[in-house]
C-alpha cells in the first residue's frame, strides 16, 4: 500500500461521532454531537441530505446490507430509521434506558442491533420494529456492538473491559473475553467473521479467535486509548482511530503497523473503509471528516 | 417588539401616532424604547471612554486545564495537557492556550477566584452577587450599573448591549439584568429574543451585514419619516428612539461586512452553531469583533457568552476532548481582541475579563469528564490599565481551594469598576424602597490591590 494520502476534508459545525459508507460507495453519512446525519456525494462532497429527528448527538450510524435503510444510535435513546434516498425517517424505536452508543443491522438486514448506556445489547425486528431480545451481560454500559458477516455472533465490549461473543440465534453468551485494562471502546469482526478485533481505552488492540475466544494477537501503538476501529472488506487491513488524534493502519493477519495517518487534532471517533477498499473516511471530535486515498 | 414595516408605514396616510410609536418598543424589559430613554436621562452622564467587555464561559470552565495546571497531582486529577512557558518568565499556562502564553505581559490570569455560589448560570459574574436573598427587583448586572451611572456616551448608542444569543439553558444566555435598576436599563441584545422580533421593512438583524441592503433601507425609512414631517411633532425621546432604531453608528458597529476580513478572520472561529451538544452558545469569534466594534461606537459594557464549557465528560466529550476543541478557540478570539484593542489604542480604556460561574473538580470523574467546583476557579483580566504580566493567587498541589490570595467575584468587579471610573467605596444606586446601594459589598470587597 502506498502511502495515504488525506484528499479531502470537511468541516462539521459540531463534533463528528460516527461514518460509514453506503453498500455501493456512492454516499457518505455521518452522525454528530449536533443531533444531525448528514448524507454526502463520496465523490464530490456534495451534501444530499441533513435529516434531523435525534434530540442529541448521533452516535451511530450504518446501513442495510440492501442500502435501503439507514440506521442511526442517538444518545437521545433513540434508533431511528431512515430513507437514505429521500431522508425521511421510517421508523424511531423507543426502549433503551440510556444513551444509545451502537446501533447496526445484522448480515442479512433482518434485524437491528443496538448498544446501551443502560448495560444492554438488544435486537429489533427491522421488518416491524419490534424487540426481539435483550441480551444482558455487561456490568456497565455498553459502548460498541458488531454483527458477524457470517451472521452466528455478535460481539459487544464496554466499561466493563471485556468483550462478549453472543450466540445470534441462541441470544446466549459465548464467550465472555477479559484482558484488557481500561473499558473496550469498539469491536468488529474482520471479512470471514472468523476473527474480531478489539480496541481500548488502554491503548492496545486485540484480535480474538471466534470460536475459541482465544488471544490471537495485542498491540499498543495509540498511547491514550483507542476509540474506533474497522476491517477492510477484503480481510487486509485493520484500520483504528485513537485518544492521539491519529488513524492507524495495520496489515492483518500479524497485525503489523504500516501506515500512522495524521491530519486530525482530536479524538477520532470512526473510521470506514469504502466497500472497494480504495478510501478510508475518518471522523473526529475535531469537527473534520478526512478522506484518505489507501490504494 | 421593535418592527418597522416599510411601505406599510404610511405615517401620511392614516397610520396613527400611536401605532407609529411601536416601532420604539424594545427588548428592555417591555418598556417602549422612547420610555428608557426618558428613564436614562435622568442618569449623569459623564463623558469616559471607559468601557468592559465580560466574556462568559458558559457551563464553568476547568481551571486546572487552562491557567493552573498540577503537573504534580496524582493522574487521576492532572489531566492529559502540559504546561508551556509564557512571555512573562516563571508564569506557565496550557499548551493549549499559545497565543495567551505569547502575551501575557498584557495578561492577568487569576487563579484564585473564590466565592462562588455554584449556581449554573451567569448571574454571579454579571452582578457579583449570590441570587439568594435579593433585594425587590433583584441586584442589577454591571452593565446596567454602568449604565444607570454613566448613562449614554451617545444618545443613539446604548449603554449596555448583550450580544449572548438564546440559549436551551437560559441562564447561560443572560446578558446581565437591569435588576432594580429597571428595564430602562437592560442589555441592548441584537442576538438574543428581539432578534426575530426587530424587522426593518424587509431586514432582520440577522441581515445586518447586508450593508448595501441595510442602508438603503435605512436612507429609504428616514426619507419616508421625514417627508410626513412626524418628527417634528415628537418630544424628543421619541426622536432619540428614533436615532436609535435608525442610526447609522449603531448599525456600522454591528456590520461586520464593513470590518477588513483579514481582521475579521483573526478572530477565528464563527460558526453561530451552539458548540458542545447544543444548549449554550456558540464559539463565536464574531461577538467579541462585534464587541470591539460597538465599545468603539460609543457602548460602555458589553457581554457575551462563548462556547459549552460543563464538560462532565462522554458520551458528550470528555473534559479533554472539549478542551482541545474550545481552548484554541477562546485563545485566538481573545488574543485577537487584545491585540485589536492594543492597536487602535484602546487597551487602558477597555477592561476584558473572561470567566465561569466556577470551576471544575479536581478528580477525573469516570466518564473522563470534570463536574462543578465553586470552591475555587480561574479568571483572565486584561486591559482597563491594570498591572499586567502576573498571576494572581494559588491553589494547593491538587486545585482544591486557594492557597494564597484567594479573590473574591466582588473583588474583580470592584476592579472592573474602578476601571470604568466609579469608586465602589463612594457609588450607589438607589434599590426600589429608596435605600441606596454599594455596588459590591461596602467595605468588604475593593479593587485587587496587586492590579491597581
Amino acid at each position: 500500500m502506498p502511502i495515504p494520502s488525506s484528499v479531502r476534508t470537511q468541516t462539521n459545525d459540531n463534533a463528528i461521532y460516527s461514518v460509514t459508507f453506503s453498500p455501493n460507495g456512492q454516499v457518505l453519512a455521518w452522525g454528530s454531537l449536533d443531533n444531525r446525519i448528514k448524507l454526502w456525494e463520496s465523490k464530490t462532497g456534495k451534501l444530499i441530505h441533513i435529516l434531523y429527528g435525534h434530540g442529541d448527538g448521533v452516535a451511530s450510524v450504518a446501513y442495510s446490507p440492501d442500502g435501503a435503510t439507514l440506521v442511526s444510535g442517538g444518545l437521545d435513546k433513540q434508533i431511528r430509521l431512515w430513507d437514505p434516498t429521500t431522508g425521511i425517517q421510517k421508523a424511531a424505536l423507543s426502549g433503551h434506558g440510556e444513551y444509545i452508543t451502537a446501533a447496526t443491522f445484522s448480515h442479512d438486514g433482518s434485524t437491528i442491533i443496538s448498544a446501551s448506556y443502560d448495560s444492554t445489547v438488544r435486537i429489533w425486528n427491522a421488518n416491524d420494529y419490534l424487540p426481539q431480545a435483550t441480551l444482558s451481560g455487561h456490568a456497565g454500559p455498553v459502548f460498541s456492538v458488531a454483527c458477524s458477516p457470517t451472521g452466528d455472533t455478535l460481539v459487544s465490549g464496554g466499561l466493563d473491559q471485556t468483550a462478549i461473543i453472543w450466540d445470534y440465534d441462541q441470544r446466549t453468551k459465548r464467550h465472555q473475553i477479559s484482558g484488557h485494562t481500561k473499558p473496550i471502546e469498539c469491536v468488529g469482526y474482520s471479512n470471514t467473521g472468523q476473527t474480531i478485533a478489539t480496541g481500548s481505552g488502554d491503548g492496545s488492540i486485540r484480535l480474538w479467535d471466534v470460536q475459541s475466544g482465544a488471544l490471537l494477537q495485542k498491540r499498543s501503538r495509540h498511547p491514550t486509548g483507542v476509540k474506533c476501529l474497522q476491517f477492510s472488506n477484503d480481510g487486509k487491513w485493520l484500520a483504528t482511530g485513537g485518544n492521539d488524534a491519529t488513524v492507524r493502519l495495520w496489515q492483518l493477519p500479524a497485525l503489523v503497523e504500516r501506515h500512522i495517518l495524521k491530519g486530525h487534532s482530536n479524538t477520532v471517533y470512526d473510521v470506514s473503509f469504502s466497500p472497494d477498499n480504495q478510501w478510508l473516511a475518518s471522523a473526529s471530535f475535531d469537527r473534520d471528516m478526512h478522506l484518505w486515498k489507501i490504494t | 417588539m421593535l418592527t418597522i414595516h416599510g411601505r406599510e408605514m404610511q405615517f401620511c396616510d392614516g397610520m396613527t401616532r400611536r401605532s407609529f410609536l411601536k416601532i420604539g418598543g424594545l427588548a428592555m424589559g417591555g418598556l417602549s424604547l422612547p420610555e428608557v430613554l426618558q428613564a436614562q436621562s435622568a442618569s449623569g452622564n459623564p463623558s469616559s471612554d471607559k468601557a468592559l467587555i465580560m466574556i462568559f464561559l458558559s457551563g464553568g470552565a476547568p481551571h486546572q486545564d487552562m491557567y493552573d495546571l498540577k503537573m504534580d497531582a496524582p493522574v487521576e486529577i492532572r489531566g492529559e495537557f502540559q504546561p508551556i512557558s509564557t512571555s512573562v518568565p516563571g508564569i506557565h499556562i496550557c499548551e493549549h492556550l499559545p497565543r495567551m502564553a505569547g502575551m501575557m505581559q498584557d495578561l492577568v490570569p487569576i487563579r484564585s477566584i473564590v466565592g462562588s455560589v455554584g449556581r449554573h448560570d451567569a448571574f454571579q459574574c454579571m452582578t457579583g452577587r449570590n441570587v439568594a436573598q435579593q433585594p425587590q427587583g433583584g441586584w442589577p448586572s454591571i452593565g446596567a450599573t454602568v449604565s444607570s451611572l454613566h448613562g449614554n456616551k451617545y444618545p443613539e448608542i446604548p449603554a449596555f448591549v448583550g450580544l449572548s444569543p438564546k440559549m436551551k439553558t437560559a441562564g447561560w444566555g443572560d446578558p446581565g439584568q437591569p435588576g432594580f435598576l429597571g428595564a430602562a436599563h437592560g442589555a441592548f441584545r441584537p442576538n438574543g429574543d428581539a432578534q426575530q422580533d426587530m424587522v426593518l421593512k424587509d431586514i432582520t438583524l440577522d441581515r445586518l451585514s447586508d450593508r448595501k441592503t441595510l442602508l438603503t433601507s435605512f436612507d429609504r425609512f428616514r426619507r419616508e419619516a421625514d417627508s410626513t414631517g412626524v418628527i417634528t411633532g415628537l418630544d424628543a425621546f421619541q426622536e432619540q428612539a428614533l436615532g436609535i432604531l435608525t442610526s447609522s453608528r449603531l448599525a456600522d458597529a454591528l456590520d461586520l461586512e464593513q470590518e477588513d476580513p483579514r481582521t475579521r478572520a483573526g478572530y477565528g472561529s464563527s460558526s453561530p452553531e451552539p458548540a458542545g451538544y447544543g444548549d449554550a452558545g456558540p464559539l463565536m469569534g464574531d461577538y467579541l469583533l462585534t464587541a470591539r466594534r460597538l465599545i468603539e461606537s460609543g457602548v460602555r459594557v458589553v457581554t457575551l457568552a462563548y462556547g459549552r464549557w460543563d464538560w462532565h465528560g462522554r458520551p458528550h466529550g470528555t473534559n479533554f476532548e472539549n478542551a482541545r476543541d474550545h481552548l484554541p478557540n477562546l485563545d485566538q478570539a481573545v488574543t485577537s481582541l487584545l491585540t485589536d484593542l492594543k492597536q487602535r489604542g484602546m487597551e487602558k480604556d477597555v477592561s476584558v475579563v473572561v470567566w465561569g460561574e466556577f470551576g471544575r473538580t479536581p478528580k477525573i470523574n469516570k466518564n473522563g469528564g470534570r463536574d462543578h467546583w465553586p470552591q475555587v476557579s480561574s479568571a483572565l483580566l486584561a486591559g482597563g490599565g491594570i498591572r499586567t504580566g502576573q498571576v494572581i493567587g494559588a491553589t494547593n498541589r491538587l486545585g482544591e481551594y486557594a492557597t494564597e490570595r484567594p479573590v473574591h467575584f466582588q473583588e474583580v468587579f470592584a476592579t472592573l469598576y474602578r476601571n470604568l471610573g466609579i469608586h465602589t467605596n463612594e457609588a450607589t444606586v438607589t434599590d426600589l424602597n429608596g435605600r441606596p446601594r454599594y455596588l459590591v459589598d461596602h467595605n468588604l470587597h475593593k479593587p485587587i490591590p496587586e492590579l491597581v
